[in-house]
This record gives structure tokens, sequence and C-alpha cells, in this order.
């Protein structure tokens, strides 16, 4: 008969408190009990876990109001409150739509609760995050990382999305700052950068960005349908670090393909020294900002070069400013399989660095997309939700991913106390941020975004400003290491203050670009 | 068209000549090493090695637009003449300026297929792509 019991019980026991149950019963010290149940359900008090008691189903009757069913189900619930209630201690919480009751109990105490009687089934009620802007927060274990680090959403961190704009009329979207370098306005916002952004900073319920509580920038440096001159993109860096950013996202680029190849811009950088590279390079030096840039989307196009017998016209596949040294270049994998974007390009760069630096979710990914417009132009009232989301592909998409991980990490090092400079969350990422994949370096750089293992950041006494304030402190110093990316944004620090690497004159390659790289 | 292309555009000295040649719009990179300094200092910086430069282009007939500069990108606009472009820009690039034409090309790096423009309402999906 005791085995009677015990099975009966054992159905009594939902599947997640069951596994729970079975963790905490496997550790020795109440240390670590207290640690699993609280990160694991949630419990803000030591080893009490969330249950949720069920005392059966009971429908509401045909044409039965509200105000009748909740009394006949308190009243069915009551009894067995109080007598909880009474007999434990615990505070119990009537649920009245699922006919069941709420409470906090320990391991011991919900032994006891399976005997009782009208309970038929106890559950655990896990704290839940709805962090699920998309599948690819599971791929870079978001949730694990929150659950360790609490309170993390990218607050005080200033990101500017410099792109084709941002619909600041998105319901998800706040952005506290907008600037155009472009023909349009900020009024007309671009679908590629309005999904950007939301990978960043979506305050959805359902489709929340990576750090929903940034302060975000919308620097359009193209025209909504994604075109521009890279001007444009060199005036937009100014502009966010006039407007104070700490962190560039930039997923736009000019690739180095020839131009009478399809979608060939002919852009020449031979040492990552292109105005697009140098202004990178300028505000990672000078300006202490950290620049994640999308690698580009290259790879089918180079193949089908190479393929057709035209591989000495490929120099590389990573776009400019994806090619410059001190920039954090980001490649696209898939989802869940993690496997290599067919058309995330490829390293490495035309001055023989490997290239992409890291790679993170880029296919298939949901976020925002701009408000549909009515013909006047404005934006139509109360959009069905399916519009207001998209699904989009590119190394463009696993850029903000990157970008959104990189402000949280700001934001978890600037809490620490500690002061930061783009080397430190770069070293970060890529010593504790990331998992290794079975990929050719060239292809996946150092490996995929993960923050699994991304700890606290113990406090720096010798770095720390004292005030919490996201300043970064004085760069590291060897400007001369020009390989990973960490190395390469290393500033030489001297009493003088950093230095970026020194720009080599400009000649006859320079000649070459502009005479023979652009069309009459 | 904004107003300052089309200041450019009207400026008598740099319309096209008789043989129809245009006058091109270009970014001009300074390859200096910038000393360490704020961001005003440093412009301070580039606009000083800008003016020998500027001084080249307006002497062939051209003109720099000094109010695009970037710090950040050590880069100007600026419009130099059809005639004699060739040597002007052989010059340029032996005071170590970089000479790129300005293009607009497709920048973004993913999302282009879904229709990047935001869609009207009314329309069908298909024809909010063929905007």
């Amino acid at each position: 008969m005791p085995n009677d019991e015990n099975n009966r019980e054992s159905k009594k026991i939902g599947q997640l408190l069951g596994q729970l149950l079975g963790t905490l019963d496997a550790q020795s010290t109440p240390a670590l009990r207290v640690a699993v149940a609280s990160q694991r359900a949630g419990s803000a008090d030591g080893e009490r876990l969330p249950v949720v008691l069920k005392l059966g189903t009971r429908a509401p009757e045909p044409d039965e109001p509200w105000g009748a069913y909740k009394a006949r189900i308190d009243a069915h619930l009551g009894p067995t409150r109080e007598r909880i209630a009474g007999m434990m201690g615990l505070e119990v919480t009537p649920l009245v739509a699922a006919n069941a009751l709420a409470v906090e109990a320990d391991p011991d105490q919900i032994q006891r609760l399976l005997e009782e009687q009208p309970i038929e089934k106890i559950e655990l009620d896990p704290l839940v995050r709805l962090t699920a802007m998309d599948d690819a927060v599971i791929d870079v274990s978001l949730a694990a990382y929150q659950a360790r680090q609490p309170g993390l959403t990218g607050r005080g961190v200033r990101v500017a999305v410099i792109d084709s704009g941002v619909d600041a009329e998105h319901p998800a979207l706040e952005v506290a700052e907008a600037v155009s370098t472009c023909d349009e306005p900020n009024t007309l916002p671009g679908s590629h950068g309005t999904h950007c952004a939301g990978s960043i900073a979506s305050r959805d319920a359902h489709f929340p960005g990576i750090a929903p509580e940034v302060t975000l920038i919308d620097v359009k440096v193209l025209n909504a349908d994604g075109s521009g001159r890279h001007t444009y993109i060199v005036r937009g860096i100014d502009e966010a670090l006039e407007r104070g950013a700490h962190i560039l996202s930039i997923s736009v680029g000019f690739n180095q393909l020839p131009r009478w190849s399809q979608g060939g811009h002919g852009w020449y950088c031979d040492d990552g020294d292109c105005p697009l590279c140098v202004a990178i390079d300028n505000a990672v030096a000078f300006d202490n900002v950290l620049a994640v840039v999308a690698a580009g989307n290259e790879h089918r196009r180079a193949e089908t070069l190479r393929n057709f017998g035209e591989a000495a016209t490929v120099t590389t596949e990573i776009t400019c400013p994806g090619h410059a040294r001190r920039a954090l270049t980001v490649g696209a994998l898939t989802k869940r399989t993690f496997l290599p974007a067919d058309f995330s390009s490829r390293g490495p760069t035309r001055y023989g660095v490997i290239k992409p630096d890291l790679v993170a979710p880029g296919v298939n990914i949901t976020s925002t997309v701009p408000v549909p417009r009515g013909v006047d132009g404005r934006p139509i009232q109360h959009p069905p939700r399916a519009r207001l989301f998209d699904r989009k592909s590119g190394t463009s998409m696993a850029t903000p991913i990157v970008a959104g991980a990189a402000a949280l990490v700001v934001q978890q090092m600037r809490d620490a106390g500690r002061a930061w400079t783009p080397a430190d969350v770069i070293d970060a990422l890529q010593t504790r941020g990331l998992a290794p994949i079975v990929a050719l370096p060239n292809v996946v750089g150092q490996g995929r975004l993960d923050l699994r293992t991304l700890d606290a950041f113990p406090p720096d006494a010798d770095e720390t400003n004292g005030d919490g304030t996201l300043d970064g402190g004085a760069p590291d110093d060897d400007a001369s290491n020009g390989g990973g990316p960490t190395g390469a944004r290393a500033v030489d620090c001297t009493d003088d203050g950093p230095r970026a690497p020194a720009l080599k004159p400009h000649g006859d390659a320079l000649a070459d670009a502009a005479f023979g790289g652009d069309e009459p | 068209m904004s107003e300052r292309t089309r200041e450019i555009a009207d400026a008598p000295a740099l319309r096209s000549d008789d043989d129809a040649r245009c006058p091109q719009h270009v970014s001009l990179q300074l390859g200096i090493d910038l000393a360490p300094g704020s961001r005003a200092a440093r412009g301070t910086q580039l606009r000083q090695a800008l003016a020998p430069v500027a001084a080249l282009v307006a002497q062939r007939g051209g003109r720099v637009l000094e109010e695009t500069l970037s710090v950040s990108g050590q880069l100007v606009e600026a419009v130099l003449a059809a005639d004699g472009y060739d040597e002007t820009v052989r010059l340029l690039c032996e005071r170590g300026v970089r000479v790129d034409l300005l293009r607009s090309v497709q920048a973004v790096q993913g999302g282009l297929a879904d229709g990047s423009c935001p869609p009207i309402d009314g329309l069908t999906r298909e024809a909010n792509d063929q905007r």
C-alpha cells in the first residue's frame, strides 16, 4: 500500500515541480538549494517555491455570470485555503478562474500538501521572462544570462542605429534622438533600419529586443530604400558621436566586388584606410565608442565570381566599414543549427586579418518594421500586430543582436562600478561571451555569441570612476597590434592620450580607385 | 534636390562645359595623422590641413564644401571641375588625398527582399514591394 500512496502522490506532482524537486534532493548544501530554487523558479524567498495547487476543473455553467461563478469557486476553495493557511502558516492566494490556489512553500511543506485530498495537482509556478524577441534569444542564451544578472536591460546605454532610419511611430520603439545625414528626413523611416533597431530596443511584450531600455539614437544615413553615399555614413558616425553614443550599430556597408558584377559596389579599401574604415577607427580610438559592424552578405556573389573564373576580382568579401581594424565585425549564422549563413561574408580582410570577429543569429530574425502608412503618408491607427513585425535575414540582422548584447555588458560593467573601454567590452564578449563553433575562423571568427558563460564583473578599484558613469577610462595600449579585434582595438595610451594608428598616405592605389574603380 | 546640391548645380563655374562634361561631386579624404585631442581640436587640425587642398581645388576651378567636413572620416565633399579633372585628381593624390566619386549604392546588408519603404495601407504586398 505505501507504493500505491507514493504513486498517487507522484501523479499529483507536476512535471516542472518534479524536475525541480529531484534537483533539490540531489543537492546537499543549503546554499545550493537556495541558489537552484531561486534561479530555476524565480522564488524571492530562498527555498520556498512558488507552486499552484489545482483543485480540479470547474467550468462555468451555461449563462452563469462571473459574479456567481466566482462565489461558487470561492466557496469551493475556501475550506482548503483556510486549512492550509492555518496548518502551515502560508499565505494562500485563490486563483478563481483556474480553480486553484497559489502558495510559496518549501519542499517539506509541498510533501504535506500532497496529502491534502482536494488537491489534484501541484505544479511549479515559475517566473517566466518574456524575452522572446525571436528564437534567436535562445541561441544566445539571453534568459540564462539575465537570470544570473537580473535587471540588465541596457538602461543608460546610448546606442546609435546608423541605418536607413527608425520608425519613431512604432509602438514598440522609443526613439530618444533622431538625425538624418541623407536626402530624406527621419519621418521617412526604412524597413531595414527599423528592423535593426527593434532587435536591440523593441519594448514589445512578445518581441522585445535584447536590451529594450537602451537610449536609442536614430541616425539615418541611407534613404528608406537602402541607398546612400559613403559620405552620408561617415557624417552619420560624426552625428552619433556628437550625441554621446556609447555603441554604434552599423548594418550598412560598401563591398569591394567589381561594379560590373551583380550587386558590386566597386569600393576600394586596401589597408582599412578608406573613409568608412578610418571613421570607425577614429571613433573607437579617440571617442571610446564600440562599433559593431556587419561583415556583409557577399559570399554567394563572391563564389559566383570565383566559379566563373573571376576569383582575382574578389579581393575580400568583407564590406567597409566592417573591414576596419577596430570594428567588431559580425557574421551571420542560422538559428538552432548554428550553420554559417551562405550569404555571410568570409574573411580575411584585404590586409590579412581574420574577420568576421564573431557570428550571431542572422537568418529569419523577427523584429519591428515600420507602421503601415495611409495614402496621406501618416501611420494608420491600430494596425494589426502582424504588420508591425517581420522576418529578415542578413549580417545586418546579426549585428544589432551583438550590439544589444554589448549594451548589456556595458551596463553590467557600469553596475559593477567599472570604467570601460570598447576593448573591455570586446574582450568580455570574446573571452567569455562566445561558444566555439566548428568552422573556419575566417567564416565564424572566434565563435558564436553565447551569453551563458558571461559572469559578473568584479569591481575593479583601480579603474572605478566611483560615480557609476559610463565614461570609458583610458584606452589600452599597444596600437601596433593589428591582429585580432581585441588587440587591434587597443589604443596607444601615452601621456598625451590615445592615438589612432597612423593613416598611410594615399598614393597610386587611390588613383586606381578614382580612375579605374568608377564607371564613366 | 537639397539646397546644397542646388547650389552646386547652379554654380556658373561648375556647369557642364561645351562638351557636356559634368563637374564631379567627390569626397576628399585627408590622409594625415591626427594628434590626440577633443573632436573640436581634431576638427581644427583637419581644417588647417584642408586649407591648401581647398586652395588647389579652387585654383583648378572647383570648390571644397567645407561645411561637410567629417572629423571621424577625415573627409570633406568637393566639386571638381570637369576641365582638367584627371590632373586635379592626380595632384590631390600626390598630396595624400584620397578621391572618391560620390555614388549612391544599395548599402544595407540584408532584408531588402521584404521591401524597404513603409508599406502603404490598402495596397497589396506585391504592389508595395514594387514601389
